[in-house]
């Protein structure tokens, strides 16, 4: 039978989502597993979150509510000024210090914030683990970590597991903050998400046009849902039993991973040269290299393609094109030539690059900040010290606000804020099923009244 | 035994829906999509119905009418949401089917109609499952259970999770069914829906006895078993192994029960309520 239009579409809204939701899973069972009987947790912590005010159970609404406002305000202001001064050294080519110090913020936080986690949950479970190998598991796994993040030729599976375990980290971390400064939080963020992506001057919006101007990566820790992981993360999930990408005709989808993965791949190697430009014939043979080691794995079909296609490549544009995004546009149109001499041979192969094309997102894979993830999973985590209802109510109320923006990014065509629709839905159902939902769920389900 | 039990509940109540999901739903995103958002339709449904009975809780269960009104009220609604799902979808095919024709790809076959009703139907019975049973299923995990007093015989989380089961098979066949009687203008399937779901609610309020939507839940399957099974199996040729897996789960789930010590598990909360 032929493949129905159902397996291509929300492939890659649903390859946003999915991290997004393990991510909050991961979350809620760290919050849940942790949260039951551990004294470090119940003591409160200092951080830049809760500078001006440290909230007590004994206090009235009014003070907390005065309290978490002020948190939030000089929290949001604190965030206001970093990426301020980030904008400013991106603009003043300080590329080189943003990256160092990007490393070691990550190694940083994988270590500590991660180590102490890590040390709670030996804790908790009371694993037996001396400290000599626990240093060291948790050494390579920040290395590892720091290392698939910022360079290249690692996995894209193993750089999008590191971006959402940091994100598991650093959420964990917030939901330790008191409740109504959480609260004051998310919502003040939300906001400044709002301003920060749109307004005219906003600092985010100013960091992403220079780095489209500039034609380089945003210098952030950005997750990248590209159309490359639709293959790899189909076998991963198929190994998982939790299917996402369409894997049951496989043919065509190995095609159209490759095809896709010859531009981003090149895409992203070249972005890296194009900043190390002394080295760049260099690792161009790297990058042929590759594709010619990679080249044993494919089947026959693609095989041939690729031969094409990089005969075509070396010969037009790897001689003259320097900078990442021309290279990539380039590679582009050299591609879809190719793909519809293919598509001779096979209908549904055009059909499915025609897909991609149509989304318009996909060619470049969409990208999701950390921040995102961090704040989404704070929300559920927070929700999860309350009860699973609150839990499930804002896990279904960001993720259809995550779908809301997905679509509107593919109206709009620019870059867009991420947390204020999940934001707020979020907020909002959590209040109404906390206060309205649950006592007349638990009402009626503790009388045994289903429907 | 606590962790145990608190999955194994859990499992009651989600494992045919969650091997549905795998072996079905998973494997086109398009289909992910409906079951979400069919979850969050349901979830707003239960808002708005508990934002509107919020002001007459906690009811007196001595007198029986609000009850019975709660339960018409609420499936009254859910089957117009379901009317107004329907005129969703029919927006949705049309959409489908026309960038089914852009991209020069088959329109939507009959088993892919079907399948978006399947996926609709699994997000209101998931939701169900999720709301009625799952969220209050945490104290399950701890050491203790909880009887109630309309049941004294079984722990209360293992009706609910029971009777979560019972509902989500309602929930997702009768969404088949209606969306089939909905396409074809068959008059008696369109009611068949709405009064199951009545039925399912009201032999519950009833107490005729706890496991009388186990026999409601079967009807869906009999009513069109036929039908689903010719219809589905085109697509799934495990389908059929798929239902006659789930009948079996009906079955080892009453096994269960008869294996329970319910003499035992009585005493041990009759210790606890003193």
């Amino acid at each position: 039978m032929e493949s129905s239009i159902l397996e291509s579409i929300g492939q890659e809204i649903i390859g946003v989502m999915s991290p997004v939701s393990i991510c909050m899973l991961l979350v809620v069972l760290l919050v849940y597993s942790l949260s039951s009987s551990n004294p470090f947790s119940s003591a409160p912590i200092r951080t830049a979150a809760n500078l001006v005010y440290l909230e007590n159970p004994s206090d009235s609404a009014g003070q907390k509510l005065e309290g978490a406002l002020l948190n939030a305000l000089v929290f949001v202001i604190l965030i206001a000024i970093v990426t301020f001064v980030l904008v400013v050294l991106y603009y003043y080519n300080f590329t080189n210090f943003l990256k160092n110090y990007m490393r070691f913020s990550a190694f940083f936080v994988l270590g500590t914030m991660g180590g102490s986690i890590f040390l709670s949950i030996i804790q908790q479970f009371s694993i037996p683990i001396d400290s000599i190998t626990c240093f060291l598991l948790l050494f390579n796994f920040t290395v590892v970590g720091v290392l698939s993040m910022f360079s290249g030729g690692m996995p894209i599976v193993l750089r999008q597991a590191y971006m959402v375990s940091l994100g598991i980290i650093v959420a964990t971390w917030f939901t330790k903050l008191p409740e109504w400064t959480t609260w004051a939080l998310l919502v003040a963020l939300a906001l400044y998400d709002l301003v920060a992506v749109l307004a005219p001057g906003g600092p985010l919006k100013l960091l992403v046009e220079l780095a489209s101007s500039r034609d380089e990566e945003l210098p952030a820790l950005v997750y990248e849902a590209r159309p490359t992981l639709s293959r790899n993360e189909g076998n991963r999930r198929s190994n998982l039993g939790l299917l996402v990408g369409g894997v049951s005709d496989s043919r065509s989808v190995e095609l159209q991973a490759v095809s896709n993965g010859n531009v981003h791949g090149d895409g992203s190697q070249n972005g890296r040269t194009s900043e190390y430009s002394a080295v760049e014939v260099r690792s161009l043979e790297n990058v042929e290299g590759e594709r010619s080691r990679d080249e044993g794995e494919r089947s026959p079909l693609v095989v041939h393609s690729r031969e094409r296609y990089s005969s075509d490549s070396n010969s037009s544009d790897y001689s003259t094109v320097i900078r990442t995004r021309e290279s990539e546009i380039v590679v582009d149109e050299e591609m879809s030539p190719l793909v519809d001499m293919l598509g001779m041979d096979n209908e549904r192969e055009q059909v499915r690059r025609d897909d991609t094309g149509n989304a318009v997102i996909a060619s470049r894979g969409i990208k999701l900040g950390l921040g995102d993830f961090v704040f989404y999973s704070v929300l559920v985590g927070r929700a999860a010290m309350y009860d699973l209802m609150t839990v499930y109510a804002c896990y279904l109320a960001i993720i259809s606000g995550l779908g809301c923006t997905l679509i509107l990014l593919s109206v709009c065509r620019r870059a867009l804020p991420a947390l204020p629709i999940s934001i707020t839905l979020g907020v909002i159902f959590y209040f109404l099923t906390r206060l309205l939902m649950e006592p007349f769920v638990v009402g009626t389900a503790t009388n045994l009244m289903m429907f | 035994m606590t962790v145990a039990a608190g999955i194994g509940y859990a499992l009651l109540a989600l494992g045919p829906s969650l091997s549905l999901f795998v072996s079905v739903i998973s494997k086109k995103p398009f289909l992910i999509l409906t079951v979400l958002s069919s979850t969050l339709v349901w979830l707003i449904s239960l808002i708005i119905l508990s934002g509107i009975w919020r002001g007459f809780l906690p009811l007196k269960s001595t007198t029986w009418w609000p009850f019975a009104i709660l339960i018409f009220s609420s499936v009254a609604f859910q089957e117009g949401l379901r009317l107004l799902f329907w005129k969703v979808y029919k927006r949705l095919e049309d959409i489908l089917d026309a960038f089914a024709d852009r991209v020069s790809k088959p329109r939507l076959y009959l088993t892919d109609k079907m399948q978006i009703a399947l996926a609709g139907g699994l997000g209101h019975g998931v939701a169900h499952a999720v709301f009625f049973c799952l969220s209050l299923l945490t104290p399950a995990f701890g050491p203790a259970t909880y009887f109630v007093d309309s049941c004294s015989q079984m722990p209360f989380f293992l009706v609910s999770a029971l009777i979560a089961l019972a509902f989500v098979t309602v929930h997702t066949f009768s969404m088949v069914i209606a969306f089939n009687g909905y396409a074809e203008g068959n008059k008696v399937d369109q009611v068949f829906v709405p009064s199951v779901h009545l039925a399912a609610g009201m032999m519950l309020y009833m107490k005729l006895v706890q496991l009388v939507p186990f026999f409601v839940s079967l009807m869906p399957f009999c009513k069109r078993f036929q039908m689903i099974l010719t219809r589905l199996s085109v697509l799934f040729p495990d389908f059929d192994k798929f239902c006659l897996w789930w009948l079996h789960y009906w079955d080892s789930s009453s096994i269960l029960d008869g294996n329970l010590d319910l003499d035992a598990l009585w005493e041990d909360g009759a210790e606890k309520a003193n």
